[in-house]
């Protein structure tokens, strides 16, 4: 499904030069749970902006059924994102000023169905995951997972075949992240979709079918493959995640959503 | 089910379908658009209030200037005076009026009448005192075609003798009073130009009684019937002007041209009508330049809640399009809403106008109220036409202050404001 080739992508010239991705091949094929893994900064999301299309890469390729989505044109790109895949950011990015359900319904909007058919397919999606109640509340009237949960609503409204996950976790409390943990088990054995997803989360390795390790922008198939100069290195960043697993109801109360404040 | 990856090979919609779609996009972008202004409901407010204001000043202004010139040339053009026109001789007077003159013009067709006019010079006696007095012949309908206003008395009739309507500034020559119709008699002698030029009377009539007074304090003036002139002991051929009145406006400009082909120079109450208009175009333009000083300022204003709008919301847009919304989804929604907020602000802007009209009429009446003999005009006046103009006007407003900013949300990339945190 997806063939990522040589793919680089930099910011800036001369000593402003920064390469987050560096020299990347990989493939994804069709109902994968494919894992992407590494710290924080080592430009895993970046990568799945690169696959989403969000990003346009400076050297490279990403191949999905054979088009480059670079040569995309704005309306073609448009209808990928509409259509063909449902990205979940780990910050929800839900709008601010819709309710629940309408933030759910958005993309059949942009689809130009109609609103009674819109909201009937919104909300089977909110029964599915519980928080059909809080379809008419605002997201800054729910908590961070009911937000999350909204967010991945939101994502397969249109039944897109592939699923982009960025951090889905990162938010959340142990309670929460489980719940979305297991609701994207069931979307990837039920559904049997593509499942693209970042993390740093080493819990989420258990679940997938695939997973590769991105250290500093390059891509190892196993961690024993991770040169020993990479910092951090795998060992210290897992004990860092169980540390922060046991700090995570401390660590939730600074955990605020952005949304919260508005 | 699931939707294919690429839509390559599938078949196109039908044009209903695509009707269908359009159809409730625009509706779908219409309800997002009003959903942000309601949520930021006092912004909305201030916006079109300041759009209202502009918008309101200038329809102000501008009906002011309309109702002041209806008041104007309606009160030209009342009655007889639209089917009238005056006929001078021609240029240099090389075509003289006279009575052949009188009867073509009576042949025309749609002729109602012909009056014509003589000035003759003459000296009043009254006791001691004398004055020179320009004496104008002319038949009583010839007077109240001009809408000749008496402050006493009455007119005379085409068969008086010895009686004349004189100005007040006659009797103030004598120091009569000039409010009321004298009860003496005056002692006329007519006077002409003999051969070698010198100023000779002609003819001199004792016991002029005066009829009525012409409010005119600045001229020395009788009025005579010309029927009565024509006994006098003058060999005059020529009249100096003559009214003709025709039976419709449709007959006017027809018989104006007649005229003029033969010579004479012909001036209409629609002449008139068309200089006092041209006078109140450039009033209304310079009211109105006012109420565009009014409207720029909340062009200002507007420009800046949308840009303040599109800036706040660019996480939002950035969003939107990571969901699939195209660059020119995220360009309508913001022209929409510029849209909506001229649409609105138009129509604040009429009832702004309407109150400002009933204000001052309410203020005017107050005054009127205050001053013996007051009576109120209408100064306003408001055609549909106009107030459709300026919802146009303010939508057309909308539109150029809030392209800028559509145009910054639609170039706005969708990571830019996702990337940041």
């Amino acid at each position: 499904m997806y063939k990522v080739e040589a793919l680089t992508k930099s910011y800036g010239e001369g000593s402003a030069y920064n390469e987050v991705i560096k020299d990347v091949n990989f493939t994804i094929n069709s109902g994968e749970y494919f894992l992407i893994i590494g710290p924080s900064g080592s430009g895993k999301s970046t990568l799945l902006y690169l696959l989403a299309g969000l990003e346009t890469p400076s050297r490279g390729s990403v191949h999905v059924r054979g088009q480059d989505i670079k040569f995309f044109d704005q309306n073609t790109m448009a209808t990928f994102h509409r259509i063909n895949i449902g990205i979940v950011y780990q910050s929800f990015h839900l709008l601010p000023s819709f309710t629940i359900l309408e933030n759910v319904a958005f993309p059949l909007v942009l689809q130009g169905l109609r609103t009674k058919k819109r909201e009937e397919r919104a909300m089977e999606v909110l029964q599915r995951f519980g928080i059909d109640a809080l379809a008419d509340h605002l997201p800054s009237q729910v908590s961070g997972g009911q937000q999350q949960k909204a967010a991945i609503a939101r994502a397969l409204i249109n039944m897109p075949p592939i699923l982009l996950i960025d951090e889905p976790t990162g938010n959340l409390d142990t309670k929460s992240s489980q719940e979305v943990m297991d609701i994207i088990e069931m979307l990837h054995k039920q559904g049997g979709r593509t499942i693209i997803m970042v993390t740093h989360n080493t819990e989420f390795i258990k679940y997938s079918t695939r997973t590769i390790h991105i250290i500093d922008g390059k891509i190892y198939d196993k961690p024993s493959d991770i040169p020993s100069s990479s910092s951090p290195d795998l060992e210290t960043m897992n004990l860092m995640e169980k540390i922060k697993a046991n700090q995570d109801e401390d660590i939730d109360e600074f955990m605020i959503n952005p949304f919260d404040k508005m | 089910m699931r939707l294919p990856l690429f839509r390559d090979g599938h078949a196109g919609p039908s044009l209903q379908e695509l009707i269908n779609y359009l159809v409730m996009r625009l509706i779908d972008i219409l309800r997002i658009s009003i959903k942000v202004l309601q949520k930021n409901f006092l912004r909305t407010l201030l916006t079109t209030g300041g759009i209202a204001v502009g918008i309101g000043a200038m329809i102000y202004l501008v009906t002011m200037g309309l109702g002041l010139e209806e008041l104007t040339v309606g009160s030209i053009s009342k009655s007889d005076a639209l089917l009238t026109m005056d006929v001078n001789p021609g240029p240099n007077e090389i075509k003289p009026i006279d009575d052949s003159t009188i009867k073509t013009i009576k042949s025309f067709d749609g002729i109602v009448g012909v009056w014509p006019r003589r000035t003759l010079s003459a000296k009043a006696n009254l006791g001691e005192k004398k004055t020179d007095i320009t004496i104008i012949a002319v038949s009583p309908s010839f007077l109240q075609l001009e809408q000749t206003k008496l402050v006493s008395g009455r007119l005379y009739h085409d068969d008086d003798e010895q009686s004349m309507v004189v100005s007040s500034g006659f009797l103030k020559v004598f120091g009569l009073p000039t409010k009321s119709t004298p009860l003496v008699t005056f002692k006329v002698e007519f006077t002409g130009v003999n051969s070698v030029k010198e100023t000779v009377v002609i003819d001199t009539v004792n016991n002029f009684s005066v009829v009525g007074v012409i409010e005119d304090e600045s001229a020395v003036v009788g009025y005579l019937p010309l029927n009565y002139a024509d006994t006098l002991n003058y060999d005059y051929d020529n009249y100096e002007k003559i009214k003709v009145k025709v039976d419709s406006v449709k007959e006017l400009q027809k018989v104006k041209e007649a005229i003029v082909a033969r010579g004479f120079s012909v001036v209409t109450v629609v002449d008139k009508v068309e200089e006092v208009e041209s006078v109140f175009k450039w009033i209304r333009y310079i009211l109105g330049a006012l109420g565009i000083i009014a409207v720029a300022v909340a062009s200002i204003g507007m420009f800046n809640t949308l840009t303040i709008s599109f800036l706040e919301r660019t996480k939002e847009i950035s969003i939107m399009k990571t969901l699939g919304a195209t660059d020119h989804d995220i360009w309508r929604f913001f022209m929409w809403e510029a849209l909506i907020l001229g649409l609105l602000g138009g129509i604040m802007g009429i009832v702004v106008a309407f109150f400002g009209q009933q204000l001052t009429m309410l203020i005017m009446n107050i005054l009127a109220g205050l001053v013996e003999d007051g009576h109120v005009v209408k100064i306003f006046y408001t055609p549909m036409l106009v107030l459709v103009e300026f919802l146009v006007f303010a939508m057309a407003i909308a539109f150029v202050t809030g392209f800028y900013p559509a145009l910054r949300a639609r170039r706005l990339h969708p990571l830019d404001a996702i990337r940041n945190e």
